[in-house]
């Protein structure tokens, strides 16, 4: 009976986070000291041209009427006209929408698969040299700029060695079907554009997934030496356990719990840095189309975007903390007291 | 005489005994400190930046600012140790230089986000009912919010310059304070000291102020030296995204932008200011490391009793 409490709780609230959210992206994009109609019509737009675009965004009335106008928008799910590309924002966030999610899936499995493996082992090989050079990287990762990195991998993996492709999604012919790039070449059996989609995709990967790897090699490592350390384990140990049904057994179990609570803390992290990514690599996303949109202060974008990365990341929060209440039973039972 | 002699020497002893356990307190810090390497270099480091930070502009050898366009793309050298970039100004020189603007955002944001943030947390966690309600969620919303987005968009909205990527680091940043310091403060609030000055007739106040926030410090101070890198990085990725410094700032974000034009023709303007943010956001999360473990109890008990 407390859980169900809890959660429609939580649901209760993040309705609130929500509206909160969008409601400072409103305010923050609407009360600014320049005047972005100028900069949207063009330097060569007439007064009456000006009006017009003032018109059609209701820039000519009171705030909160515009904030009721917007909402009444939003609610029918239509996020407004881009001034800057005429386009409806949800089109264009549609479109490049895919490209971000390939990116950010690919660096996700990265991060969680080898973070956590490499933080497991880390602590299983305490002391040995592979753990101080797995702690030397887990401190470089989360003090990396991430843009320096990615613009001094294309010094050396493009200009010196010319290994891999400067920036962009993909040089060789394909049709767009799903929109994920890699799916599409594998379905029109185009085997040479699927490689060289897919070397596209290693730098921006590896500059994504850097820092919050070294952030789960971290937690991991640490979280695997408390519960090594653990009574239990001693216990285990001491019934003459062999050691590796002790290692999956008991340590992994307990052990791994942390780590996946840094799923969120990631997802959120990967969506940040994809804005920055994307504008080193050329990477036709979303990032990068929320970057560019701040520039020409194209705030039906902007505001497109912040609402649409704002919501999945509260979603993703609510999703791993019900994950960590169904994996933990003594948080279940904490939350439910 | 006699009277006023035996006070000086009470009042002496009254100090040495209050000082007693402080000074073994700091003894046994710095015992913690020079076990660990790691973070000595990390203190090392940080006392450079420092220092190089007050004196940049007195110690570097060239203006930084002032072109010289027979010097162009100098490749490093004797004369130029990092080389000189498009407009033939040193690029050791404005990396020194540079020094200034990073430690000063890191600072500026901290000390605006850092009380405002403890302040609310600890006021929500001492009051709690629907004072806690409505700051956490308030705080909530905050943290919702994808930081680099939210700051980007408050520079893009103030028009972009230093201070107004300060300001909007701030806004970002002191959510994290708010939760930070409520979760010590809902602890603190039932211990018997706070009883027993609730019990005298303090005011709320009084009492979040004078007891609540100094026992919630600890992870205070651990939290600000890892996030002082953090805001670094942060402030010199805004000004790579052409928010924050603007040119002719030696702004380390904003030289790596600039350089980045020029990087298959001269990597050395890009890298050196890249390498120098890189060292300096490191030795800060290694002297954070460091302070965590010294105010970590568990492992503070674990050395004295090796200790001794």
């Amino acid at each position: 009976m407390g859980l169900r409490r809890y959660i429609l709780r939580r649901l209760g609230l993040m309705i609130i986070v929500i509206w909160g959210l969008i409601t400072i992206t409103f305010i923050v994009s609407h009360v600014i000291p320049v005047d972005p109609v100028a900069l949207w019509a063009g330097e060569k737009a007439r007064m009456q041209e000006l009006d017009i675009i003032r018109k059609r965004y209701h820039l000519d009335e009171p705030l909160w009427r515009q904030y009721i106008y917007f909402f009444q928008d939003l609610l029918q799910g239509n996020l407004g006209i881009s001034p800057v590309t005429n386009r409806p924002v949800l089109q264009d966030l549609t479109y490049f929408f895919p490209a971000t999610f390939e990116l950010a899936l690919l660096s996700l499995i990265m991060v969680m698969a080898l973070g956590i493996l490499f933080g497991v082992f880390s602590a299983l090989k305490r002391g040995s040299i592979t753990d101080h050079l797995l702690r030397i990287y887990s401190l470089t990762g989360t003090s990396m700029p991430i843009f320096w990195l990615g613009v001094m991998l294309q010094f050396v993996l493009y200009f010196s060695l010319d290994w891999l492709p400067l920036g962009g999604r993909i040089d060789a012919q394909w049709t767009r079907i799903t929109g994920f790039v890699l799916l599409d070449t594998l379905i029109a059996g185009n085997l040479h554009g699927f490689l060289d989609a897919f070397k596209h995709m290693i730098m921006p990967a590896f500059c994504l997934s850097f820092s919050s790897m070294g952030l789960v090699v971290r937690i991991t490592r640490s979280s695997m030496l408390e519960v090594l350390g653990a009574d239990y384990i001693r216990t285990a140990k001491s019934k003459g356990l062999p050691k590796n049904v002790v290692i999956y057994k008991h340590v992994l179990k307990n052990a791994l719990i942390p780590p996946l609570t840094a799923l969120a803390w990631t997802f959120g992290n990967l969506l940040q840095g994809a804005m920055i990514t994307e504008t080193v690599f050329s990477w036709p996303g979303i990032g990068n189309y929320a970057a560019s949109a701040i520039y020409t202060l194209d705030f039906p974008a902007v505001m497109g975007f912040t609402i649409l990365a704002g919501i999945s990341v509260v979603v993703v929060n609510l999703i791993t903390d019900l994950l960590y209440l169904f994996i933990d039973p003594r948080i279940r039972m904490l939350e439910a007291a | 005489m006699k009277r006023i002699r035996r006070n000086v020497a009470s009042k002496y002893k009254l100090w040495r005994a209050r000082i007693k356990p402080l000074a073994k307190e700091i003894r046994l810090s710095l015992y913690i400190v020079r076990r660990s390497p790691v973070t000595l270099i990390g203190l090392m480091i940080v006392a450079i930046f420092l220092f190089i930070t007050a004196f940049g502009y007195i110690i570097a050898p060239y203006d930084p600012i002032a072109q010289n366009l027979d010097k162009r793309f100098q490749p490093p050298s004797y004369e130029y140790i990092f080389g000189t970039d498009e407009l033939g100004r040193d690029i050791f020189s404005r990396v020194l230089c540079g020094a200034r603007y990073s430690i000063q955002t890191g600072i500026v944001v901290l000390a605006v986000a850092v009380p405002f943030g403890a302040v609310l947390g600890a006021t929500a966690g001492y009051l709690g009912g629907k004072y806690d309600e409505i700051i956490m969620r308030v705080t909530d919303v905050f943290l919702a919010f994808p930081g680099l987005i939210l700051a980007m968009l408050i520079s893009a909205a103030l028009g972009p310059s230093l201070q107004n990527t300060m300001f909007a680091l701030a806004v970002v940043w002191w959510p994290l304070y708010t939760r930070l310091v409520r979760g010590q403060a809902l602890s603190v609030r039932e211990s018997a000291y706070v009883e027993a000055a609730k019990s005298m007739g303090a005011s709320h106040l009084n009492i979040i102020l004078h007891h609540i926030l100094p026992n919630c410090i600890s992870p205070v101070i651990v939290s600000v030296t890892m996030d002082l890198g953090m805001i670094i990085i942060w402030a010199s990725g805004l000004s790579f995204l052409g928010f924050g410094a603007q040119p002719p700032l030696p702004e380390w974000g904003r030289m790596i932008t600039e350089g980045r034009i020029y990087i298959f023709k001269a990597w050395w303007l890009t890298a050196f200011p890249g390498i120098a943010i890189l060292f300096v956001v490191l030795a800060f999360n290694l002297v954070g490391d460091g302070i965590r473990d010294i105010l970590d109890p568990r492992l503070r008990r674990v050395v004295e009793v090796r200790g001794k």
